[in-house]
Order: structure tokens, then C-alpha cells, then sequence
């Protein structure tokens, strides 16, 4: 046997005993470790900081409620960097190195298929928590975002009954998200009596949008869907306004929250999102869950966007899903997680055992003239219309 | 197609293309001229952007004031930056590569520290629009075209036309004659490091009002500007001009008549197959 065998052989050893010791110290009564994988860096850090705030205040509320099973909750992060590849990487660490109990996923569904399979080997509860295009199931997966169905069903039908106008041009980025999402478009605006009379996806990273506008001028719609990620939206928003577009034509939007709505101001005032959930919402217990978020992260703190808040709303369930089935085990708070209730600042929400989607409250807001959103309209709760059965 | 779309395409192009020059025009002078692959030029576009940021949104002055600001600011950056990093790399192609792309690193995380990581909003320097042979077209847009035409004029002319720029040239072309003949070449090196810093700092605070302000945001237009500069041929100013009007005009009516991947695609395509024809560029030196 050579040094090198001997040696790599040595290691195995001692790493095997130190997993079975890691093993030994995970005992029932040490805190119960919530994974959080997210994006803090890459095009969607910023949702990073206010989304960790959002967890840590569930899990300071729980905590001093008397923890979950009698343990407390103890919140560990890992950063996607907005890249799936990272979001594998990230996912193995939480699960196999710092032996988390459950993962709460905030980042992209191109990183969600990349940590999925992980977290299912491990055999951890996961939960999913933007909004996103729909059709995930996995034996441990919960999904608690707004879907196309939500939004897009409430919002489409409405828009065109409430204001007029039937004509829609929908423009995007250029990957599953916005497609998937258009297709779902034009089958209820065609059903609500509308006609789509022009369609464009454009590249992500693009910042000059002449071109797609003096489309849209020469189309001359009633309704724009707009499915942009992150700075290509506001890009566009501003020249639209620039262009004199906003002026006669209605905007909705499947994405721009509170950040882009900050960033835009007068340019977006008139625009509207649907959302399960808004800084501004008056309903549900949002007022106490803003002033606790103000009073525990100040008023510089970032804006809460339903994108952060479903994460304060998965660990709400979870803590629930819990008690529900009396332990830990996978199969068990799958089971305890099953068609249970919870009225947090979205509103009453109910996460279907078979669906496994969440059904919940979709608001419409518009934005004002000081890039605020206001609520102009609650559809009441919508089920997902998804099946993971 | 109606007629009436022909001057709304032709400004969309134009504005496309007086963009890009715009963009790459710092460019031009630190990487066409001094040969430094600078790749935190992005960098100082952003930079530039976040002095609109800090003069409308800190110190709640006229956007236009972050115009000037972002000069200044950008200015004293590249001065500074010449003199403590890129002096000692001009021998060293790769190692300039090294360094600047390091400091592209810091300067996002001190964005990032400074400003945070979320988009930025500030007042629009300039609303409403304007009527162009009976087409509406954006105010903004018409003068950041003029402006670009401007910086491209003077500094055709500080190049072309006064003493400095032709030190410069001197400095460039022969760096030890122009030593002996008793040019300070290091001063010119700086100077000139400085002012494609402030050109840079000038078209981020510029084309700020119509894009997002972010810390990431030099990275979308540095890419564009570096294949302006090499397919339009290193050291010309009619080689931008050149590399711009054809990178942008596609652009613009590609994405228009066809879609605007097809217009990405296209345009990749045919800088490759530029460059394989002409490796100097479009413009000779």
C-alpha cells in the first residue's frame, strides 16, 4: 500500500468519524436549522438583504413564541450568486455540511431545477418561495409564489372590463419565465374577448428599447404585459415614458416591485403589478409586520416586496406544518405541511396538499406619481390551478 | 411598412448609434490610443451615472449638475488611478487586463457599499418630446445626440488640433524620442488616462435618465464599446464613427424588422467575420 492510499485512506477514516460524530451531536433538543438559499450577489442581490430580514423576523417571532417542537429556529444562509451552477454547490453545503432541517429557496427557477435534485437526495423539506411560471412538483417540494394562473387570470379579465381596451402587446425577456407566461396570456385574452396584436422578447442585459417602442407606437395597443427582469424593466419603463407611451396606453406588469417602483417615479405612475403581497397593503396583518420590520431593521431598511415576504410566510408555514406532525422527519412535515392555513400580512393563505401551491389573496396595485404602490383592487384568494398530485 | 415609421427608424438608429459612440469614445482615447485594455472602463460609465445619483439625489440639485459632477469626478478617479496602478503595467498588456479588472471588482463593491445594491431613481433631466418632420420623438434622446456629436468634435480637435494632442501622439507613436525631445510623457500618459475617465464618467451620467442605475451596470455597455473600438479599427476616430454607424444601425433595424436576437446574433456574426477580414479594423491607422 503506498503513501498516498495509506494516507487518502486516513482521511477517509477521519472524515467518517467525523460525520458519524456530526451525526451524534445533532441532537433533538439543539436548534432546528432553517436553510436559506438566496441570491445576495448577481442581478438579483438585492433582494438579498430584505428577504434575510424577513426570515430572521419569523424566526425571532417564533422563537419568543417557545420555537417549533420546543426547539428554536436558527437561520442559515447560502448566496446562488444569481447561477444555478452556485446553487447546486450552495444546496449540497447546506444540506450535507451544515445539516440543515428544511430549505427555503429565493432565487431563480434555473436555480431551483439545479438544487432540487440535492435537496431531494438529502431527503430536506423544500420550499420555493417567488413567484414563478408554474408545473414544479417534486416528492418534497412546496411551492408558495404567485403563479401565472394568479396573476395573469385575475388581472387580464379585470383590466379589460374596468378600463376598456382589448388589444394587448406583450414584450419580455427572452427565456422560459416570460414566455410561459405570455402563453398563458393570450389564451385568457383571447378567452375575455381580447386579441394579442403583437408579441417581442428581447435578450437579458438590454438597455436600449427605440426599436421595440416604435413597434408598439406602429401596434397602437390598449394594453401592454410586461415581462422584464430586474434593470431591463425599469430601462424600458423610463423610455417608454420618454417616448409618450404611458400617456394613452395601460401597462401591467408580472414582476416590477417595490425597488423598481422606487427607481422610477413619475415614469411609472399609472403602471400596475399584481401581487400576492405589497409594502403598502392595508389588509391582513400587514401594518403590525411592516412596523415590526421598520422597528427591527430602521427606516433605511430596503423596501418589502412580495418577493422577501413570502420568505416570512414559508417560515410561518413551516413552524405550523411542524406542530402538525409532531417531528422532523421528511415525510412527516410533508404530510404536516399538507392543506394547512395561515393568515399572515398576505391575508388568509391555504398551501394544498396536492397542488402543492399555495392559494392565496392577488392584489392589484398602481403605482403613484411618487413611485408608490397603491392597491386598487383585492380579487380575493385565488387557487393556484396547479396539480403536483 | 408606412411611411410615417421612416423618421422615427432613422432617429432610433441615429440615437443608437451617437449611444454607442458615446459609450465608446472614452474608449477610443484609453484603449484605441494608449493601448490600455482598461476593463473597469464600465466602471467609470457607472460611476458616471452615480454622480446624477449623488448631485440629484444627496445633494437634491438639477440632474444636469451630476453632468458636470460625473467630469470632475471621473476626471480626478482616472488621474489617480493612472497614477497608482496603471503607470507601472504599460509594458505589461496582461497585467493591465489583471489589475483593471480588479479594480472593476472594487469599484461595484464600493458602489455597492456606498450607494447599496438596489437601482437608483433621479428626476428626469429633460421630459416631454419633440416634433421632427411630424414625428413625435423623445427631447432627452435628440440631445444626448447632440452631445455625443460635440464630445466627439472636441475631442477630435484637442487630438488633432492643439499642442497637447500632439504630444500625445508623440508620446504614443514613440514614447523615448518624445522623452528626449523633452515631452513629459508620464504627465501626457495621465493626463490623457483622465480625460477618457471623464468621457466615460460623462456618457454614464448622460444615458442615465433613460436606463437602470445600478452597481452592475457598466457591464452591458462596456462589451458593446470594446467591439466598437476593435471592428472599427484601434487609434481613429473615424474608425468609432465607422464601428458605431454599423454596430448600432443593425442593431436598431434588425431588432426592428426581424427581432432583437436575431439583431444580437447578426451583429455578433458580423463583427467576427470583420475582424477575420480585416484585423485592423474597418479604418486603417
Amino acid at each position: 500500500m503506498g503513501i498516498q492510499k495509506r494516507l487518502k485512506l486516513f482521511i477517509g477514516c477521519v472524515g467518517f468519524m467525523l460525520l458519524l460524530a456530526g451525526c451524534g451531536a445533532q441532537e433533538e433538543t439543539g436548534p432546528i436549522k432553517i436553510g436559506l438559499l438566496q441570491s445576495y450577489t448577481g442581478p438579483a442581490g438585492l433582494f438579498g438583504e430584505p428577504t434575510e430580514n424577513a426570515a430572521q423576523l419569523a424566526i425571532d417571532e417564533i422563537n419568543a413564541a417557545g420555537g417549533v417542537l420546543g426547539r428554536q429556529l436558527e437561520l442559515v444562509t447560502g448566496d446562488d450568486e444569481t447561477n444555478p451552477q452556485k446553487a447546486n454547490e450552495v444546496a449540497d453545503r447546506l444540506v450535507n455540511q451544515e445539516n440543515v432541517d428544511i430549505v427555503i429557496g429565493m432565487h431563480s427557477s434555473a436555480s431551483r431545477e439545479a438544487a432540487l435534485p440535492i435537496i431531494e437526495a438529502a431527503d430536506k423539506l423544500y420550499l420555493y418561495t417567488p413567484t414563478y411560471e408554474g408545473g414544479a412538483c417534486a416528492e418534497n417540494l412546496f411551492n408558495l409564489g404567485e403563479v401565472p394562473n394568479q396573476q395573469i387570470q385575475a388581472a387580464i379579465p379585470y383590466l379589460m372590463e374596468e378600463f376598456g381596451g382589448t388589444t394587448w402587446y406583450l414584450i419580455g425577456n427572452d427565456y422560459v419565465w416570460p414566455r410561459t407566461s405570455n402563453e398563458a396570456a393570450e389564451a385568457i385574452i383571447e378567452a375575455a374577448g381580447g386579441t394579442v396584436i403583437g408579441e417581442v422578447y428581447v435578450p437579458l442585459g438590454t438597455a436600449e428599447f427605440s426599436s421595440e417602442i416604435t413597434q408598439i407606437q406602429d401596434a397602437d395597443p390598449d394594453h401592454i404585459l410586461q415581462t422584464l427582469v430586474g434593470g431591463d424593466g425599469i430601462a424600458f419603463q423610463k423610455q417608454l415614458f420618454d417616448f409618450g407611451v404611458t400617456e394613452d396606453t395601460q401597462v401591467l406588469t408580472l414582476l416590477l416591485e417595490e425597488f423598481s417602483g422606487l427607481a422610477l417615479g413619475e415614469a411609472a405612475e399609472g403602471v400596475r403589478s399584481v401581487f400576492a403581497y405589497f409594502n403598502n397593503l392595508e389588509t391582513g396583518n400587514n401594518s403590525a409586520f411592516i412596523d415590526s420590520y421598520r422597528a427591527a431593521y430602521g427606516d433605511e431598511a430596503p423596501p418589502m416586496t412580495s418577493l422577501s415576504e413570502s420568505v416570512y410566510e414559508a417560515i410561518q408555514l413551516f413552524a405550523i406544518g411542524a406542530e402538525n406532525a409532531g417531528s422532523l422527519e421528511t415525510a412527516e412535515l410533508v404530510q404536516g405541511m399538507s392543506d394547512i392555513s395561515y393568515d399572515g400580512p398576505r391575508g388568509p393563505v391555504t398551501l394544498s396538499g396536492t397542488s402543492r401551491h399555495l392559494d392565496q389573496h392577488i392584489y392589484l396595485g398602481e403605482i403613484n406619481a411618487s413611485g408608490q404602490f397603491e392597491i386598487i383592487n383585492d380579487f380575493g384568494v385565488i387557487e393556484s390551478g396547479e396539480n403536483c398530485n | 411598412m408606412s411611411p410615417d415609421l421612416i423618421v422615427p427608424l432613422v432617429l432610433n438608429a441615429s440615437s443608437v448609434v451617437l449611444i454607442l459612440l458615446l459609450v465608446a469614445s472614452g474608449l477610443y482615447i484609453v484603449f484605441g490610443l494608449m493601448g490600455v485594455i482598461n476593463l473597469a472602463h464600465g466602471e467609470f460609465f457607472m460611476l458616471g451615472a452615480y454622480s446624477v445619483v449623488i448631485a440629484n439625489g444627496y445633494l437634491g440639485l438639477n440632474p444636469w449638475w451630476g453632468m458636470l459632477i460625473s467630469i470632475i469626478l471621473l476626471a480626478a478617479v482616472g488621474y489617480v488611478i493612472e497614477w497608482s496602478l496603471i503607470r507601472f503595467l504599460y509594458r505589461n498588456p496582461l497585467d493591465t487586463v489583471l489589475a483593471t479588472w480588479g479594480l472593476s471588482i472594487i469599484l461595484v463593491q464600493v458602489a455597492r457599499l456606498i450607494f447599496g445594491k438596489e437601482f437608483q431613481y433621479i428626476d428626469h433631466p429633460l421630459p416631454g418630446s419633440i416634433t421632427i418632420l411630424g414625428s413625435d420623438y423623445p427631447l432627452y434622446r435628440i440631445v444626448v445626440m447632440g452631445l455625443a456629436v460635440l464630445i466627439m468634435g472636441v475631442s477630435y480637435y484637442l487630438l488633432q488640433k492643439t499642442v497637447w494632442g500632439m504630444h500625445i501622439r508623440a508620446a504614443i507613436d514613440n514614447p523615448d524620442l518624445a522623452d528626449a525631445l523633452g515631452i513629459d510623457t508620464r504627465q501626457i500618459y495621465r493626463m490623457t488616462f483622465a480625460y477618457g475617465a471623464a468621457i466615460a464618467g460623462l456618457a454614464g451620467a448622460l444615458i442615465a435618465p433613460i436606463i437602470s442605475i445600478r452597481p452592475e451596470m457598466g457591464l452591458d455597455f462596456v462589451l458593446d464599446a470594446f467591439f466598437v473600438v476593435i471592428v472599427g479599427g484601434l487609434g481613429q476616430v473615424t474608425g468609432i464613427i465607422a464601428g458605431s454607424a454599423l454596430i448600432g444601425s443593425l442593431q436598431s433595424l434588425i431588432s426592428f424588422f426581424a427581432n432583437p436576437v436575431v439583431a444580437r446574433i447578426s451583429v455578433l456574426v458580423l463583427s467576427i467575420l470583420i475582424i477575420q477580414w480585416r484585423p485592423q479594423g474597418l479604418v486603417k491607422r
